[in-house]
């Protein structure tokens, strides 16, 4: 639960980010709302596949640690 | 993880996966990145000449330079100046590039003012005791420059003192007080405003008119930038589209004869050709010009830019490019709108505008191009994702139906 809070979160940080940061160049050229979709969608993609990624690593950390101790 | 690690074979996708994910968004980035990190362009030749008493600075030249090191004889200081001399001497004769097949239209020349001429083998110490003051502060004077601190390095693309005002865009004053990295770097970016005339060059930046190129005549002269809307490719159903939105993009652009009309001197002015078989009528609009568009002018101007032009392109060149007897890569600024949604059309011709007016018009802020690129691309990867959404609702109906008439 703490994970999913903390992924959309992040991708809501991220993809108002982008919106804004885009919108404030090219103000007269704002992100529709497909490619916002799109934007949210792969930072969506980019933050799960990194914690995934994260928690992986750190997971093998704590095995590797563990037979270490053993 | 437990459950993964039981089964190596939802492990395996699932790794599979997860560098699937990283790549697809990494892709969109990658590729906005490298259109964004273009190759630098090829620095500009240049050689050394002295200057005279009495000698007017040769003809032809694509850039004059003047390495001036002192105002006054008392004022010079060796430490700087010596290492200076030794790396503008150490640079080729503008006579022996000339000899080697150099176009002098391609060349900066260097000059560095004497009072008289110089021995086979001149010393750094000749050079200081025999430099012409005079003739360095007259062009120090003449590039306004006279805050800027000697030693100083001043180009132009007219000899200076020059007979009429001088165009600030074509005009850099560089100060060598660091030492001869920055004679060397000057050099290879000539023709910079001086960032003391910066303020001054904004204030009163280039204006983008458009005018349209009728086939068999050649551009009005005396403009202070040329730019072009060229199609690589006859009309066809990929690029209609296209192609419409950037004609209606440039009939936005106001006509360059209306600036001239308030009296705005051509060297102020970027004019924005379209290239026409014949005189449009009053009013044309998209479609009338789209039917008369000078596809054989455009290909012969793209001819010497690219090998294989589609476009369509908006090319910015200081001189006309029909009949240019060479082109200065470094000197053009080309939009290349050949993968860009015709949404976004206006988006780039108005950039295109924005750093037309500019004075280092072919230097894009590389901040602000990456979000150029960056937009672009979320554009296109919407679109594309749209198209792929679409593809596979179309396989889902197909196979939904073949299943009911197989029940």
């Amino acid at each position: 639960m703490k994970t999913a809070m903390a992924t959309v979160y992040i991708v809501l940080l991220l993809s108002t980010l982008i919106w804004v940061s885009v919108y404030y160049v090219f103000p007269e050229a704002p992100l529709k709302p497909r490619e916002t979709a799109l934007v949210v969608f792969l930072c969506t993609v980019v933050t799960a596949a990194t914690q995934f990624a994260w928690n992986r690593l750190r997971h093998r950390d704590r095995k590797d640690t563990h037979a270490a101790h053993k | 993880m437990r459950h993964t690690s039981k089964r190596p074979l939802l492990r395996l996708l699932l790794r599979f996966l997860s560098a699937l994910a990283f790549c697809l968004p990494c892709a969109g980035l990658a590729t906005a990145l490298s259109n964004f990190a273009q190759s630098p362009p090829n620095p500009p030749t240049f050689g050394r000449a002295f200057l005279l008493p009495g000698q007017a600075e040769a003809p032809g030249y694509r850039a004059y330079s003047y390495l001036l090191l002192a105002s006054t004889a008392d004022s010079p200081n060796p430490a700087t100046i010596e290492p200076l001399l030794s790396a503008y001497l150490a640079m080729d004769e503008i006579a022996s590039l000339q000899s080697a097949g150099a176009d002098s239209h391609d060349l900066n020349i260097v000059y560095l003012p004497l009072r008289q001429a110089p021995p086979q083998k001149p010393t750094s110490a000749w050079i200081l005791a025999n430099f012409d003051y005079e003739r360095a502060r007259a062009v120090r004077a003449a590039a306004t420059a006279s805050t800027q601190q000697l030693p100083a390095l001043v180009s132009c693309t007219v000899p200076l003192p020059a007979s009429s005002p001088i165009d600030p865009n074509e005009l850099l004053v560089r100060n060598l007080s660091s030492g001869p990295d920055a004679l060397i770097s000057s050099l290879n970016v000539q023709l910079s405003p001086a960032p003391a005339l910066k303020t001054t060059i904004r204030g009163g930046s280039r204006l983008t008119g458009r005018a349209y190129l009728i086939a068999g005549k050649p551009e009005a002269s005396d403009y202070g930038l040329y730019s072009y809307v060229l199609f690589g490719e006859p009309v066809n159903d990929g690029n209609r589209a296209l192609y419409r939105s950037v004609l209606d993009a440039f009939l936005h652009i106001v006509e360059v004869r209306n600036f001239e009309a308030e009296n705005q001197p051509r060297g102020s002015l970027n004019i924005t050709y379209l290239p026409l078989r014949e005189l449009p009528p009053t009013g044309a609009m998209v479609d009338w010009l789209l039917d008369h568009y000078d596809f054989a002018r455009a290909q012969i101007i793209l001819a010497r830019l690219y090998d294989r032009p589609t476009g369509p392109y908006v090319v910015s060149y200081q001189s006309p490019l029909s009949s240019a007897n060479s082109i200065d890569g470094s000197r053009l600024l080309v939009e290349d709108l050949s993968r860009i949604p015709p949404d976004l059309a206006f988006l780039w011709v108005n950039e295109f505008t924005a750093q037309a007016g500019s004075a280092r018009y072919w230097d894009k802020p590389a901040l602000h191009n990456l979000m150029l690129h960056l937009r672009t691309q979320i554009a296109v990867d919407a679109e594309a994702f749209e198209e792929v959404r679409t593809a596979y609702h179309n396989l889902d109906s197909a196979f939904a139906s073949r299943i009911k008439t197989q029940e």
